[in-house]
C-alpha cells in the first residue's frame, strides 16, 4: 500500500458525496473499469485517486489496483488518475459502451527530463460533510462577491453589508467562527466586523469546499462553524501553454470583469511549472427597482503567480497573491447618532436618493483593501508509505475606512487620510507529517505556529496586539470495505498582549487560552449510491479583541459597543449526520445538524444608554451564553429524462441563547428553493444550450431576541432566476455563453441579514452576461 | 515530524521576542465639550475623555422670566487640559456645510432665534437669541450640529449629526 489513506479516502468522499448537482446527467447506464499499475515495477496501486473529470464521479483502487466507476453519465470523457509520486494521467475517451482500461503511472522519481509538480485538491480534508461548488457551478455564479456565490450550496447563507460586502454564513454561523482557507492558508482579515468580507478573488479557485460543522482538529482554532477552502487549479502537467479568459458584464451596476489566467512550463528553466492569474473589476451604483444606490461602486484588481518546482526528492511551490480592492459603501447608511438612524428608519427609501443617478465615481465613505498572501511550500516522499508536507506564508492586510466626511477642521485639499486604518501581519509555519500502516490504517499529524501583528490608527475601537499561538494534532484514520473511521485530537494554545488608551494612558493586557479539540467520524456505505457519514466533532475559540476590549460606537450601527476583559474560550459540540442516496434518475442529499456552543459570545443590550458628545447611544456588552443551533439542510433532484431536471432545496434553523432562553439575534431566515433545467446536448452540430428557471423563498425570520435590534425583521420575499448558457468551439477551443437574470421580476425586497435593510431595498433586476473561453 | 517541531519552537521563540504591541496613537480631532455663553455666563457640557469611561459633565442652564439673552456657542476639543483647542472657527469656516438646530423640550416657555447667517442666507446658529417666557421648574434644550455637505437646506434633516447635547433648564423669577 502506499501513501496518503486518509487524503484519498476524503478525496473520495468528497467526490462521492457531492451535493451541487446544479446539472442533469444523462445516459448513466455505462461502467468504466479497469486497473492501475506502477509502469517501472507492474506491481499494483492501490487507493489511487480515479475520476472522471466532467462528471466528478470517482474512487479509489482496491488492494488489487482495481477500479470501477458506475452510472457514468455522458460519452466523451476525460479520465483523471492520480496518486502522489506519479505523473498524474489524463485520457480522453468516447465512451458508448461499458470499457476495461488499463493505466500505467509513471513515478515521479524516473523522469529525468520532465517533471511532474502535483498539487493535491482538498488534500487533507477530514472526514466530514463536505460539499463543493466545481469549476461549473463557480462559473454559473461569478460576479458576485464570494459568499453570495457560496450560497449554491445547502445551509449556506451570506451576512451582507449593502450589496458589495458579503461574509458567508454556514449554519447560521459566520466572521471569526468560520475559516476561510486560501490555498491551504488560514485567511487572516479583520474578521470581526460585519463590514470585512473576506479578502479574496472569487476567480481565483477553480473549486471552492465547504466543510460544514466543528472542524478544528485539522484547521487549528475558530472552526465553530465550518471551513471554506478555496483551490487554485493544481499547477498544469502537460508542457503545453493553457489558459482561461472569463468577460462578464451586468446591467444593473454596468459592472465589467476581466479575469483570466495563463499557465505551462516556460522553457528557460525546466522543470519549473507556472501559473499567471488576474482579475479587473470596475462597477458602478447599483439601482434597486426604485431608485439608484448612492456610492456603490467597486474597483478591485487581483493577481496571483503560482509557481512549481521539482528540487531533488523536494516538490517545492511558491505562491503568491495580491487582492485589492476600493468599495464604495452607502452614504446614507453613515449616520452620527441614534436619532439619524431612527430618522433613517422612518424614511421609506433613503434620503436624498430622489438625486440619485448612475455614477461609477467612488467617493466618501469607502474602504480600501489590500491583503497579500506569500506562501512556500514543500512536500516529498520518505519511503514508501510516508510523505511530509512542509508550510510558510506570510500575510500583510491592510484596511482604510474613510468616513463619509472628512473630520471637523481638515483642509480640503490636504491628502486623504483614512479615520479608521487597520494594518495585520500574520506569519504561520505548520509542518504535516503523513504515514500509511497495516490493516487499513493510517495516521496524520502535525504542528504549526503563528505570530501575528495588528496595528490600528485613527478612530479608537480595538486596541492594538501582538499574539502568539501554536497547535499540534494527530489524526488516526481507519478504512475496510464500505467502513471508515476518523478520529483526532488537537491541542491548542494562544499569547496576546494588547495595548489600548484609557483616560490618556497606555494599558496592556495579556491573556492566554488553551484548549483541546477532538473529532470523531464514521462513514458507511450500506448499498451502491447510498451512503451514510455521521461526524462528531469540537471546535473552540479564543475571545477576539474586540470581545475583550471593543470599547465605542461601532461605526453605522449607532450601538456602543463595549467588550469584557474576562471573557472565557467558546467551546463548540457538533453532530451531523448526512445521507445521500439516489439513482441514475434521482438523487437526495439531505444533512441534519446539532451545535451546541458553550460560552457562546454575543452582544446583549445593555439597560442604560451611553451618553456622549455625539448624542445618546444604546449600550451593547459582549456578554458569554450556552447556545444551540440546530437544523436541517436538504436538497433533491429528479431527471425523469436526460433532457429535464427538477431539483429542490431547502434549510431549516433554529438558534437559541439557552441561558436566556430566547432566540439568536442575526440568524439566516428559513428558505426554499426549486428550479427546472432543460437541455439540448445537440441543438446545432457542435453546440449544446442548457437552461434553467429558479425561484427562491426566503421567510421571514420570525425568531429575533428582543429590545436587540432597532427595526423589525423584513417580510418574506421570493425571486425568480433564469439563465441560458450555450456551449460551443471557437477556432477549436471550448467556450461558453451565459445570460443570466436574477430577481428577473424587480421586485422591491430586503434581507434580515444585510445590516443596510435599516436604509435601502436589495438591488432590482439583474442581467449578467458571461464569456468563457479556455485556451 | 522533528523539522516540523524545530520550525514551531524556533517561531515562537523568535515571535516571544518582538512581542510588544504597539502604542496605540493617531487619535483625530474630536469634539469633547460643548459652551454657551449667555449674555456673559457659561454654562458648559463636558466629557473630556471622550466616549465611555466617565460620565459627561453637564451645567444647569438657570435663566430668568421674560429675559432676552443673548448666546454665543462654542465647541471644544479639552481631551489634552494643556492644549484646548477651540473649534468654534472650524464650524464657522465650513458654515455653509454645517448647522446647529436647538430643541427646546415641551412645556418650556423659551423661543430660541438663530441670527448669523452663511453664504446662501441660510441659518449657521454659532448666534442667537434666547427669550424666556412664564417660570417653569424643568426643561431641557438639545442642540444638535449637522454637518450637511451639499445637502444644506435650512432645515435640519439632512446630513449626518456631528454633536447632540442636552442642556437641563430651569426658568426662575
Amino acid at each position: 500500500m502506499r501513501i496518503p489513506l486518509g487524503i484519498f479516502l476524503v478525496l473520495f468522499l468528497g467526490t462521492a458525496f457531492r451535493a451541487n448537482s446544479l446539472h442533469a446527467q444523462t445516459g448513466c447506464e455505462l461502467q468504466l473499469c479497469g486497473k492501475v499499475m506502477d509502469r517501472e515495477s507492474s506491481l499494483p496501486l492501490s487507493f489511487v485517486e480515479v475520476y472522471i473529470e466532467e462528471t466528478q464521479q470517482g474512487t479509489l483502487t482496491d488492494s488489487a489496483g482495481n477500479f470501477c466507476i458506475k452510472e457514468i453519465c455522458g460519452s466523451d470523457l476525460t479520465l483523471h488518475v492520480g496518486l502522489i509520486g506519479y505523473e498524474t494521467y489524463h485520457q480522453s475517451l468516447h465512451l458508448d459502451q461499458s470499457q476495461q482500461v488499463q493505466v500505467r503511472l509513471v513515478p515521479v522519481a524516473l523522469q529525468l527530463d520532465e517533471v511532474i509538480i502535483q498539487t493535491r485538491k482538498n488534500a487533507g480534508t477530514p472526514l466530514q460533510s463536505v460539499d463543493r461548488l466545481t469549476a461549473q457551478a463557480l462559473d454559473i455564479q461569478q460576479g458576485k462577491p464570494l459568499a453570495e456565490m457560496l450560497e449554491a450550496l445547502p445551509g449556506v447563507t451570506s451576512l451582507r453589508t449593502g450589496s458589495t460586502v458579503a461574509k458567508p454564513v454556514i449554519h447560521g454561523l459566520h466572521s471569526n467562527r468560520v475559516l476561510i482557507m486560501h490555498h491551504g492558508v488560514r485567511l487572516e482579515g479583520q474578521q470581526w466586523g460585519s463590514e470585512h468580507g473576506p479578502e479574496i478573488d472569487p476567480f481565483l479557485a477553480d473549486q471552492v469546499s465547504v466543510v460544514y460543522g466543528a472542524s478544528s482538529v485539522r484547521y487549528g482554532s475558530d472552526a465553530i462553524g465550518g471551513v471554506i477552502l478555496i483551490d487554485p487549479p493544481a499547477l498544469p502537467d502537460s508542457a503545453r501553454w493553457t489558459g482561461l479568459l472569463h468577460l462578464l458584464g451586468t446591467d444593473n451596476g454596468r459592472s465589467g470583469i476581466v479575469s483570466g489566467y495563463v499557465q505551462g512550463h516556460p522553457a528557460f528553466l525546466p522543470g519549473l511549472a507556472l501559473r499567471v492569474q488576474g482579475t479587473l473589476k470596475r462597477a458602478g451604483n447599483l439601482r434597486t427597482p426604485d431608485y439608484f444606490l448612492d456610492n456603490t461602486g467597486v474597483a478591485e484588481w487581483n493577481g496571483s503567480v503560482d509557481l512549481g518546482y521539482q528540487l531533488g526528492q523536494w516538490k517545492m511551490e511558491g505562491y503568491y497573491s495580491r487582492f485589492q480592492t476600493k468599495i464604495g459603501i452607502l452614504s446614507p447608511s453613515h449616520t452620527g447618532n441614534l436619532t439619524d438612524l431612527e430618522l433613517a428608519f422612518e424614511s421609506p427609501q433613503p434620503l436624498g436618493s430622489d438625486t440619485v443617478g448612475f455614477t461609477y465615481r467612488i467617493g466618501r465613505p469607502y474602504q480600501q483593501i489590500t491583503h497579500q498572501l506569500a506562501q512556500l511550500r514543500a512536500s516529498r516522499l520518505l519511503g514508501q508509505n510516508a510523505n511530509i508536507n512542509l508550510s510558510y506564508s506570510f500575510q500583510n492586510n491592510s484596511r482604510n475606512e474613510y468616513d463619509k466626511h472628512r473630520p471637523l477642521g481638515t483642509d480640503p485639499n490636504a491628502p486623504e487620510v483614512p479615520e479608521l486604518s487597520f494594518s495585520i501581519q500574520t506569519h504561520i509555519v505548520e509542518g504535516v507529517y503523513e504515514k500509511q500502516l497495516n490493516n487499513g490504517w493510517s495516521m496524520k499529524t502535525g504542528a504549526t505556529g503563528m505570530y501575528q501583528d495588528n496595528v490600528l490608527a485613527g478612530r479608537p475601537f480595538i486596541p492594538n496586539f501582538v499574539s502568539v499561538g501554536g497547535g499540534a494534532f494527530v489524526i488516526p484514520h481507519w478504512s475496510r470495505g464500505n467502513w471508515s473511521a476518523e478520529a483526532g485530537i488537537r491541542y491548542d494554545y494562544k499569547w496576546i498582549n494588547t495595548a489600548r488608551r484609557e483616560l490618556g494612558r497606555q494599558i496592556n493586557s495579556i491573556r492566554t487560552f488553551q484548549s483541546f479539540s477532538g473529532s470523531l467520524s464514521g462513514a458507511w456505505k450500506p448499498a451502491p449510491g447510498v451512503e451514510l457519514l455521521l461526524v462528531g466533532g469540537s471546535a473552540w475559540r479564543s475571545p477576539q479583541v474586540n470581545e475583550l476590549f471593543s470599547n465605542g460606537v461601532h461605526h453605522g450601527s449607532a450601538a456602543y459597543e463595549l467588550g469584557d476583559s474576562t471573557l472565557v474560550p467558546e467551546q463548540a459540540i457538533n453532530t451531523s449526520l448526512q445521507v445521500k442516496a439516489g439513482n441514475r434518475r434521482w438523487q437526495i442529499n439531505a444533512q441534519a445538524y446539532h451545535h451546541y456552543i458553550l460560552n457562546f459570545i454575543y452582544l446583549e443590550p445593555g439597560t442604560t444608554p451611553i451618553l456622549t458628545v455625539r448624542g445618546v447611544f444604546p449600550a451593547f456588552y459582549y456578554r458569554q451564553t450556552n447556545a444551540r443551533l440546530a437544523g436541517l439542510d436538504l436538497q433533491t433532484t429528479f431527471t425523469p429524462t436526460d433532457e429535464w431536471e427538477f431539483g429542490l432545496k431547502g434549510s431549516y434553523l433554529y438558534a437559541q441563547n439557552l441561558t436566556r432562553n430566547e432566540p439568536l439575534v442575526l440568524m439566516p431566515a428559513n428558505r426554499a428553493e426549486g428550479w427546472i433545467l432543460r437541455k439540448w446536448p445537440n441543438l446545432v452540430k457542435g453546440m449544446s444550450i442548457e437552461t434553467q428557471l429558479g425561484y427562491q423563498e426566503v421567510l421571514r425570520q420570525n425568531r429575533v431576541p428582543e429590545n436587540v435590534d432597532f427595526a423589525l425583521p423584513p417580510s418574506a420575499y421570493g425571486l425568480m432566476q433564469a439563465r441560458i448558457t450555450a456551449n460551443f468551439s471557437l477556432a477549436a477551443k471550448p467556450c461558453s455563453l451565459t445570460l443570466k437574470g436574477e430577481n428577473l421580476l424587480n421586485t422591491a425586497y430586503r434581507d434580515y441579514l444585510n445590516r443596510f435593510r435599516y436604509f435601502a431595498d436589495e438591488p432590482g433586476r439583474m442581467l449578467t452576461l458571461h464569456f468563457l473561453l479556455h485556451f | 515530524m522533528k523539522t516540523s517541531k524545530l520550525m514551531l519552537v524556533l517561531a515562537v521563540c523568535s515571535a516571544l521576542y518582538a512581542c510588544k504591541p504597539e502604542d496605540p496613537s493617531n487619535e483625530q480631532e474630536v469634539i469633547t465639550s460643548v459652551v454657551l455663553n449667555v449674555s456673559s455666563v457659561k454654562y458648559a457640557w463636558r466629557d473630556i475623555d471622550g466616549p465611555g469611561g466617565n460620565a459627561p459633565v453637564i451645567d444647569q442652564l438657570n435663566l430668568k422670566t421674560g429675559v432676552n439673552y443673548s448666546v454665543t456657542l462654542s465647541v471644544l476639543n479639552e481631551s489634552d487640559s494643556t492644549q484646548v483647542k477651540d473649534l468654534t472657527s472650524e464650524v464657522m469656516n465650513e458654515k455653509n456645510d454645517h448647522r446647529l438646530c436647538f430643541d427646546v423640550s415641551a412645556g418650556l416657555p423659551l423661543v430660541v432665534t438663530i441670527l448669523d447667517l452663511d453664504d446662501n442666507t441660510r441659518p449657521v446658529g454659532l448666534t442667537t437669541t434666547w427669550v424666556t417666557g412664564q417660570q417653569v421648574t424643568g426643561g431641557s434644550v438639545t442642540i444638535s450640529l449637522k454637518h450637511q455637505p451639499g445637502v444644506k437646506d435650512g432645515t435640519c434633516i439632512p446630513g449626518e449629526t456631528d454633536v447632540e447635547v442636552t442642556f437641563p433648564v430651569s426658568i426662575t423669577d
